[in-house]
């Protein structure tokens, strides 16, 4: 009975037998088995440090033993045969008093607290029995800080778990929020009042078990999590879809937090994805339906029917063929394929111009070849060894360069496990591996926030960045007789080389931000050369453009961007019109305006303004990826759901209104089948049927998430809580008698709280809830196993592994840029918040976005006669753009980085370009 | 029991039912004798146990300040969820509510917010004098609810035991609270 079947371990808890998996320890064993043990200091990404007390059981040496020992669950392995109790009176007096200690010191501030109702500490005081403060004693208090719009400080509700400062320090790399102080007064917070620096700080307030940190921007139009209506998104900021729950209260979006998913975001996401939401509920946004008439100088408001009706009338005006379409790559799988249903897949053109639609070709190429595998962020935590090649993550895939810093130690845990120290035991693995990390190069332009863990650091121009790649490729084969290339280059390439000699599972990471084809090209044959060596498959990931760029390319495979529309409206004889998702032309090529200049007419469909939707005669407000139903693929090729959240929408779905128009069409007269299909949806599950109808990567489009009819026990899954309150006051002021709630026909999440909260499947968890669990730690009970899969299995599908190699569509022509005299190359450097129309719009995020600067080597700086703090204009066609210049000693040489920042001069899509620069000073005069 | 047939059956019932009438007349009238229960309303007002429950208020604390901190306690203890509000904060980091609305069309009177509160402020009184011509006025907002005094709880008041700095009362100033730990102290 007792023998050990594989890494199975039979062991006795209060009595009773279980196979559990050797090697982990008694609490998240415990946990993984449904029981309730309290905990404070352990974390399931951070492992133990045993600091908190709070986990006590008592081990038993053997069936005779009754007495036993004390243990703390969290730092005791399991082993075979072992006897252990929770229930034991001393280990459960323990635990009391315990928390009686910890609590003698916390306020009395629950009604106050942020947290008070997702506490942690509230759950695990009520789990281990303590009801009544006994000490008459004073309470300690501390002086709070301020750390910046994002996060806020309540430090008198400090338990010094050191769960803080481990996750912030040690997980994230963060350098800004330490513990100070001595003896039992010690503090968490900053050296000074000041923002958090790092990216991931918003994690705090989800990282802290009590309401030290607080999520400030919630607090400012606070909702307990009771009263959330809540519901399973993904985040449209990045292409790494990381996994959110989104929470509403009266038709205002509240709080973005972390949704767990295992394989990709884990217990943790940016703080672009948790604080930039402000645009769903912004008063700057496009709420109604404009039209301008032929002849009319002024767009009138009208309803959203009215409008389609007349985009329906210029279609059939002009004519199916003379109707384009323009899909974007932040708009969903189903709201792209809508449109090119509607105008056909001829005349669909993604919302990419030409380097980025190149870059997406090459990566679908890349990404489907047989031996190389794109792996997912907790699959690049296990890579020993990592290339970043062009691509600064932090601002361009944040989460992955918090995967990237866990992989950093994996040198560390193989050296631990030799000599038998578990990964989940913190401190000694620290102490242990002391600084040693995995090899990881970065080869960014400029430094970045990875450089503190790189082995090698090399910052290069895009061109170099090619020429270091091709090199470090054919060194890794054995080919690389360093001709051609700088003393410099040469030397790095051997460093790179020798530090990648050992790599087991290599892997190479690059992106879309390098904007050069090319580069992702040569990251691919390197990856592939490092597969070679050490014998595994390829491993390969790419950073792309936006949430759905995957999707996109996918939907487009015979590509064609902004570029070859303009050139094709500017020869047609007859008068055309465009019909524009999510895009703003201006941002995304110089094209622009002359194509708006050719085009009878502009319908533009989008949830915010832009420059676009200003000169467009038509423009269809839309909803925002929290109000409307959808599917994006990530940059692994993982298709995954986001659902409404909203009952009342304050817009149309863009989904809905192109399968109107669809409908509207052929009334008018026969048309094509494609729109003829698609005017017959009605329903959300139609149009993802519709989808799969496509076959190839799309051929289990419906099984991506359970279909609008899924129930559990009869029951719809309930967006709202058991226990939400105010359904028959929150609208009594505007009408006393409530009304129905409205159905969802588009999903098997109802807005009631009808419905059971457990079994769901993994893509319709709205919010996380268990008994006595009221805190996001209740994703224990959610687990198959601490760490492990949901207990209803991954979501979302992995499309590439399905795919067939897809060829290389003939490489679009990309102009080389010639540098004229007194030019300079300038490049996009990228800033998470504040690159995008929707992180504009959040307050919190606009505060926290860095200055404005354009940045060069001092070298390249001085050869142009210009200094530090210059103020320079920058200029490129028509386009200029004062602003300040910062010398970077750490950047590439004859190398001008500009800001990514949304409604900028010249944007992100006109670069990489040659531009000139002077001072301005010298303008003046 | 044997089953009675026939005219035995017929005379049973006619019985039966002239007996339990007589009674009901009886008992009924035996009630012109007894003092009664009702008084006469509106003229005179009937007798309210000290713990009745009415129409809910909003009260203040010692030093005048509004008592709600907006905890939703309150609503989330409200079986006809007839309570709503939201939480605003002021400067200082005062907890207060933006608005607070009950739905008295819905409320049942039951108390459960009054004993969910935390810091006293919501208040049942032994005022049931609530009926309205339109359903619509039975919706009350703050300022409907929100009265001048602590009502039955004088001297309790949240902040100063809560911990938290707000304005008129800095950090480690409140009842069995010490003052701020002084991070720079190396002092056993
Ligand atoms: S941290 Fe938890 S226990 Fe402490 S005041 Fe906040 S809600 Fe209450
Ligand atoms: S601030 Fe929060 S996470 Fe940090 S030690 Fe205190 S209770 Fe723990
Ligand atoms: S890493 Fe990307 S997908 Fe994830 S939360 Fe941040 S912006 Fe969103
Ligand atoms: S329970 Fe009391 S303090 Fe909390 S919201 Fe209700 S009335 Fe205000
Ligand atoms: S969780 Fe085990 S000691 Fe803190």
């Amino acid at each position: 009975m007792n023998a050990t079947i594989d890494n199975l371990v039979t062991i006795y808890i209060d009595g009773s037998a279980y196979q559990v998996k050797a090697g982990g320890h008694l609490l998240e064993t415990c946990l993984g088995l449904a029981k309730d043990l309290p905990y404070f200091c352990w974390h399931p990404a951070l492992g133990s440090v045993g600091s908190c007390r709070q986990c006590a059981v008592q081990l038993y040496q053997d069936a005779e033993d009754q007495r036993g020992r004390m243990v703390m669950a969290c730092m005791t392995p399991v082993a075979e045969g072992m006897r252990v109790s929770l229930s034991a009176t001393m280990a459960s007096q323990f635990r009391k008093q315990c928390i009686e200690v910890t609590m003698a010191n916390h306020p009395h501030d629950c009604p106050v607290c942020e947290e008070g109702g997702e506490c942690h500490l509230q759950d695990m005081t009520l789990q281990s029995g303590h009801t009544q403060r006994r000490h008459k004693g004073h309470k300690k208090t501390y002086h709070n800080q301020d750390l910046g719009p994002c996060v806020g400080h309540e430090m008198n509700r400090c338990i010094s778990c050191y769960r803080c400062v481990r996750f912030y320090q040690d997980y994230a790399g963060g350098d800004d929020l330490v513990v100070l102080g001595s003896r039992e007064n010690v503090y968490f917070g900053r050296h000074q009042d000041g923002c958090l620096t790092s990216h991931f700080s918003g994690n705090l307030a989800e990282v802290c078990p009590t309401g030290v940190f607080y999520d400030k921007v919630v607090s400012d139009s606070y909702t307990r999590k009771w009263d959330l209506q809540s519901a399973p998104s993904i985040c449209s900021h990045c292409s790494l879809g990381c996994n959110v729950s989104v929470g509403e209260r009266q038709g205002q979006v509240k709080r973005v937090t972390n949704r767990y998913h295992s394989q990709v975001n884990g217990y943790f996401i940016c703080d672009k994805g948790r604080y930039g939401f402000a645009h769903s509920n912004s008063d700057q946004g496009l709420y109604q339906a404009q039209v301008q008439p032929l002849g009319d100088t002024k767009k009138v408001t009208c309803d959203t029917l009215h409008g389609l009706d007349y985009v329906a009338q210029i279609m059939n005006e002009l004519g199916a063929e003379n109707v384009f379409g323009l899909g974007s790559p932040r708009a969903s799988v189903e709201e792209n394929f809508a449109l090119q249903s509607v105008v056909g897949k001829a005349n669909f053109y993604a919302g990419h111009n030409a380097i980025q639609d190149a870059i997406q070709t090459q990566v679908l190429h890349q990404l489907t070849q047989p031996d190389i595998y794109t792996p997912s962020l907790k699959q690049i935590e296990q890579a020993d060894a990592i290339v970043i090649i062009g691509e600064d993550l932090l601002h361009t895939a944040p989460r992955m360069a918090l995967s990237v810093r866990q992989a950093s130690r994996n040198l560390g845990f193989a050296k631990a496990a030799a000599i038998g120290i578990p990964k989940w035991q913190d401190e000694p693995v620290r102490i242990h591996t002391q600084n040693q990390l995995s090899p990881i190069i970065s080869v960014t332009s400029a430094a970045t926030d990875l450089d503190d863990i790189s082995s090698q650091c090399v910052h290069l121009a895009p061109n170099d960045m090619c020429d270091f790649a091709r090199a470090l490729a054919s060194a890794v084969e054995g080919q690389f007789d360093g001709s051609g290339l700088s003393a410099k280059l040469h030397e790095q390439v051997q460093q790179s080389l020798a530090l990648l000699a050992g790599a087991k599972r290599p892997l190479v990471i690059s992106g879309a931000s390098s904007q050069s084809p090319e580069l992702i090209d040569l990251a691919a044959q390197l990856a592939l050369a490092l597969g070679r060596q050490s014998g595994s498959e390829a491993w390969l990931s790419y950073a792309l453009e936006a949430a759905n760029s995957m999707g996109l390319g996918l939907l487009n495979k015979d590509p064609k961007h902004v570029g070859d529309l303009a050139l094709r409206v500017q020869q047609q004889s007859t008068p055309s019109a465009l019909i524009v998702l999510q895009t703003d032309l201006f941002a995304l090529s110089t094209q622009a305006a002359a194509l708006c200049e050719n085009l009878r007419h502009l319908v533009v469909l989008d949830q915010l303004p832009s420059a676009t939707s200003d000169q467009a005669d038509v423009v269809i407000a839309c909803a925002s990826s929290f109000e409307t139903e959808g599917t994006y693929v990530n940059n692994e090729g993982r298709a995954q759901r986001y659902f409404s959240v909203h009952d009342k929408q304050s817009r149309p779905d863009a989904w809905r209104s192109l399968t109107n128009l669809a409908a509207m069409v052929i009334q008018a007269g026969p048309c094509s089948d494609a729109v003829t299909q698609l005017a017959s949806c009605t329903k959300f599950d139609d149009l993802c049927h519709l989808v799969s109808q496509q076959g190839g990567e799309f051929a289990h489009w419906c099984d991506v998430a359970p279909s609008a009819d899924f129930r559990i026990a009869g029951m719809k899954i309930p967006r709202q809580t058991h226990r939400a309150s105010g359904r028959t006051s929150l609208y009594a002021n505007e009408n006393v008698s409530e009304s129905k709630q409205p159905e969802d026909a588009d999903s098997a999440l109802g807005f009631t709280m009808e419905g059971t909260p457990i079994n769901k499947p993994s893509a319709l968890i709205p919010q996380v809830w268990s008994p006595g669990w009221n805190s996001n730690e209740a994703i224990n009970k959610f687990q198959q196993e601490i760490n492990g899969p949901l207990k209803g299995g991954e979501a979302g599908l992995r499309l590439l592994d399905i795919s067939p190699n897809l060829p290389l569509a003939a490489a679009a022509l990309i102009p080389s840029i010639t540098i004229g005299a007194g030019q300079i190359l300038a490049h996009t450097q990228n800033h998470l918040f504040a690159s995008d129309r929707a992180s504009a719009l959040s307050a919190a995020l606009k505060q926290r976005s860095t200055v404005i600067s354009a940045r060069m080597h001092p070298d390249t700086a001085a050869a142009m006669g210009l200094v530090d703090g210059a103020e320079v204009c920058v200029a490129l066609a028509q386009a200029q753009w004062l602003l300040p210049l910062t010398v970077d000693a750490s950047m590439a040489v004859d190398l001008l980085l500009l800001p990514s920042q949304y409604q900028a001069p010249i944007s992100a899509g006109h670069l990489p370009a040659a531009v000139n620069l002077s001072a301005v000073t010298q303008e003046v005069n | 029991m044997k089953q009675k047939t026939g005219l035995g059956q017929y005379i049973y019932i006619v019985w039966d039912y002239f007996y339990s009438n007589i009674v009901t007349l009886v008992k009924v009238a035996s009630h012109t004798f007894t003092k009664a229960d009702t008084v006469e309303y509106p003229e005179q007002m009937p007798y309210l146990a000290p713990r009745f429950r009415g129409r809910i208020v909003l009260t203040r604390d010692p030093t005048g300040e509004e008592r709600c901190v907006a905890c939703n306690l309150c609503a989330s203890a409200c079986p006809t969820d007839c309570i709503s509000l939201q939480k605003t904060e002021d400067e200082s980091g005062r907890w207060s509510a933006e608005y607070f609305r009950i739905n008295f069309s819905r409320c049942v009177f039951c108390g459960m917010c009054e004993e969910a509160c935390p810091t006293y402020a919501i208040q049942l009184t032994q005022d049931f004098e609530l009926a309205e011509y339109e359903r619509q006025n039975m919706v009350y907002e703050k300022q409907h609810l929100l009265i001048d005094g602590p009502g039955k709880h004088p001297d309790y008041n949240f902040y100063e035991l809560s911990g938290k700095a707000v304005s008129g009362r800095a950090k480690g100033a409140g009842t069995q609270e010490a003052e701020p730990v002084n991070l720079k102290s190396l002092l056993p």
